[in-house]
């Protein structure tokens, strides 16, 4: 169990324009932190630098409040799980899991003990002595947790763990997870660039951008309250429909495909604007239709089923819509704002 | 019914086709290696029962006679010994040498260095044998040569290098070893160029002493690579022939005559062809054995994925 905080934290690949400027981050004792973010936006880059695969160009790295910028990352008391798993081919899973514990000197009854012990957990107690060619991509996965358990280690690091599995095998990986995450108590670190495994597993979500945090909150949180247009449209799908042009001091108005409403509502309590549905995706349990209206294309996720060209009605409330500045972030919404919208859409 | 056997029999037809164009394809190579291979293979094998010189018309059977003369003969019982030595001294400092100086040019540190020197040790193996033994013959050289006017400088006794039957084998093996290690450098580098780094990561996240590394994970990965550079380098060092035909002409006192050269030397200098080819069998015998050794050892401890 432990925090990490990163203070000022700077990474620059020698002269080229630093991947992350300057970063500040604190990940809580005994949370569920995901780092997400689009390919290229540093969440990588800042997961190998707390376990200090990677350097940092400047600014610290403090583990329980110790700084660790110069401990070995064997030493920082860090497990972690590979992308690719990282399993040493040469080895039966049982020597891939027992040989952090013979570097650290374990004896010989307590490696066995911990061993037998994660093996449960993961389920590997029958392929101890298979080689890691020998096995399917997920048992590979379950190795690769079990060889980062063992070590009982203060934090948990996974970068994309999950993304070399299949749908449904990585569906089941989750609630693994989560589970773990809930049985152990560890602080976990883990990276992906997927929303749906950020939503569902994290406690803590950092959003990242361009080697920048756009923001850092719960789930709940980053869903119904976005800081900024990027988060607005990085979590949900399909993405937050925004309407930019028609609002003065170019505020944008924003709002989810699932807030939109095929009934008409009354004047102070939302906007109706009429529209022609264009396309149709029957998902099963509900339907997106893209509609068209004279403000541009607007998305809707609904379970009310229509033939495509059919004109309606939608309607939004005034509590599900977010208001952006020009520069992209949240403003608030005053009332002036909700009159001019009323006069402007309908 | 019908239709299905129709079906059937034109795809027999086309497989027929099929089978032919391969062993067309594959007839040249068949007919050189029958040529060239083969057919000596098999020449030496009835020629090693045969008696006469060189220019013989028709060399009379003699059985096992051949072979009995080599088990008779102290000289080859010596080069046997000679040969099996010098391959133990180059083969096992060859793949020493040569899997260190792989891992520290591997190494990320020091990259330009580690280019010059990638170079320079790969230069002698483009040599050709010929020039680097005439070299270190006059390197070598115990009155005028260059390493003994250094070591003579330096206030050391000169070295006897090949003048002495104590040295010539050993020193004769130095040059060899000297000449073949940028080859087997450049193979071991390329093996290990296909680690992938994420499992030296795995090793750094559990806190791998480096030499641990090195023997756990290094080595067993590149072990295949191992084993055929050891099996190609014994096999090169059972043949060697060129060094010792101009670096010692398999002296002094039969000090370096090895397998090959004494095959050479029967043939053509004592004119008894029957007993250079028995010899000949002898040197096939080793050669199998040996590999198949080596495969064998391989299964249980070379790691293929």
């Amino acid at each position: 169990m432990s925090s990490i905080s990163l203070k000022n934290v700077k990474k620059a690949y020698g002269k080229d324009t630093p991947v992350i400027e300057n970063l500040n981050l604190e990940i809580k004792d005994g949370s569920f932190t995901v780092l997400v973010g689009p390919s290229g936006c540093g969440k990588s880059t800042t997961l190998r630098m707390i376990t200090g695969l990677e350097t940092v160009t400047s600014g610290d790295i403090l583990i329980d409040g110790a700084r660790v910028n110069d401990v070995a990352p064997g030493k920082r008391d860090i497990s972690m799980v590979f992308q690719n798993y990282a399993l040493y081919p040469t080895m039966t899973v049982r020597d891939n899991i027992e040989f952090g514990l013979i570097n650290k000197k374990i004896p010989k009854e307590e490696r066995d003990r911990r061993i037998k012990e994660v093996c449960e957990v993961v389920g590997l107690t029958e392929y101890l002595d298979r080689m890691p060619a020998n096995l399917s991509g997920g048992q590979r996965q379950r190795v690769a947790l079990a060889r980062a358990m063992v070590k009982e280690p203060k934090v948990f690091m996974m970068d994309e763990p999950l993304s070399n599995l299949d749908a449904k095998l990585r569906g089941a990986m989750r609630v693994e997870l989560i589970n773990m995450h809930k049985k152990m108590g560890t602080t976990f670190v883990y990276v992906t660039h997927d929303q749906v495994e950020a939503m569902s597993m994290a406690t803590d979500i950092v959003l990242m951008d361009k080697g920048k945090i756009v923001q850092q909150s719960s789930p709940a949180e980053l869903y119904h309250n976005p800081n900024c247009i990027y988060t607005a449209q990085f979590v949900g799908s399909p993405q937050t429909n925004i309407i930019d042009g028609y609002l003065k001091n170019n505020v944008k108005l924003g709002f989810r495909p699932e807030k939109v409403r095929l009934a008409e509502i009354a004047e102070n309590e939302g906007i109706n604007i009429p529209a022609k549905v264009a396309t149709r995706e029957m998902l099963g349990s509900e339907i997106i239709y893209s509609l068209e209206t004279k403000f541009g294309v607007v998305m809707c996720k609904t379970d009310v089923d229509m033939p495509v060209d059919t004109n309606v009605k939608f309607s939004v409330a005034f509590d599900s819509m977010y208001l952006f500045g020009a520069d992209t972030y949240r403003i608030p919404f005053i009332e002036e704002l909700k009159k001019e919208i009323v006069c402007v859409f309908r | 019914m019908s239709k299905e056997n129709k079906v059937e029999y034109v795809a027999g037809q086309n497989e027929k086709r099929e089978r032919l164009t391969g062993f067309m394809m594959a007839l040249p190579a068949i007919v050189l290696l029958i040529a060239f291979t083969v057919y000596p293979l098999g020449y030496l094998f009835y020629r090693s029962f045969l008696g006469g010189s060189i220019i013989s018309k028709n060399p009379k059977f003699v059985g096992m006679d051949n072979y009995m003369a080599l088990v008779e003969s102290e000289d080859f019982h010596e080069v046997l010994v000679n040969t099996g030595v010098y391959t133990l001294i180059t083969v096992v400092l060859t793949m020493v040498l040569s899997i260190v100086i792989a891992v520290w040019l591997n190494g990320k540190k020091n990259k330009k260095l580690n280019e010059i020197t990638q170079t320079f040790i790969f230069t002698p193996h483009i040599i050709s044998v010929v020039s680097v033994s005439t070299l270190f013959l006059w390197l070598m050289d115990s009155k005028n040569g260059f390493f003994n006017a250094i070591l003579t400088a330096l206030g050391f006794e000169p070295f006897t290098f090949l003048s002495s039957p104590d040295t010539a084998l050993f020193s004769m093996s130095l040059v060899m070893v000297w000449k073949g290690l940028g080859y087997y450098v450049l193979l071991i580098m390329a093996a290990l160029q296909n680690i992938p780094t994420s499992v030296y990561e795995a090793a750094e996240m559990d806190d791998t002493p480096a030499l641990r590394t090195f023997f756990k994970i290094t080595l067993p990965m590149i072990s295949p690579t191992i084993l055929f550079t050891s099996v190609v380098a014994v096999i090169a060092s059972f043949k060697v022939f060129d060094s010792v035909s101009i670096m010692t002409g398999g002296g002094p006192l039969n000090s370096t005559n090895t397998l090959v050269y004494y095959i050479y030397d029967y043939a053509y200098n004592y004119g008894k062809p029957g007993q250079a080819c028995a010899a000949g069998m002898v040197l096939l015998f080793f050669v199998v054995v040996v590999t198949y050794v080596q495969f064998l050892v391989g299964k249980k401890r070379v790691h293929y994925q």
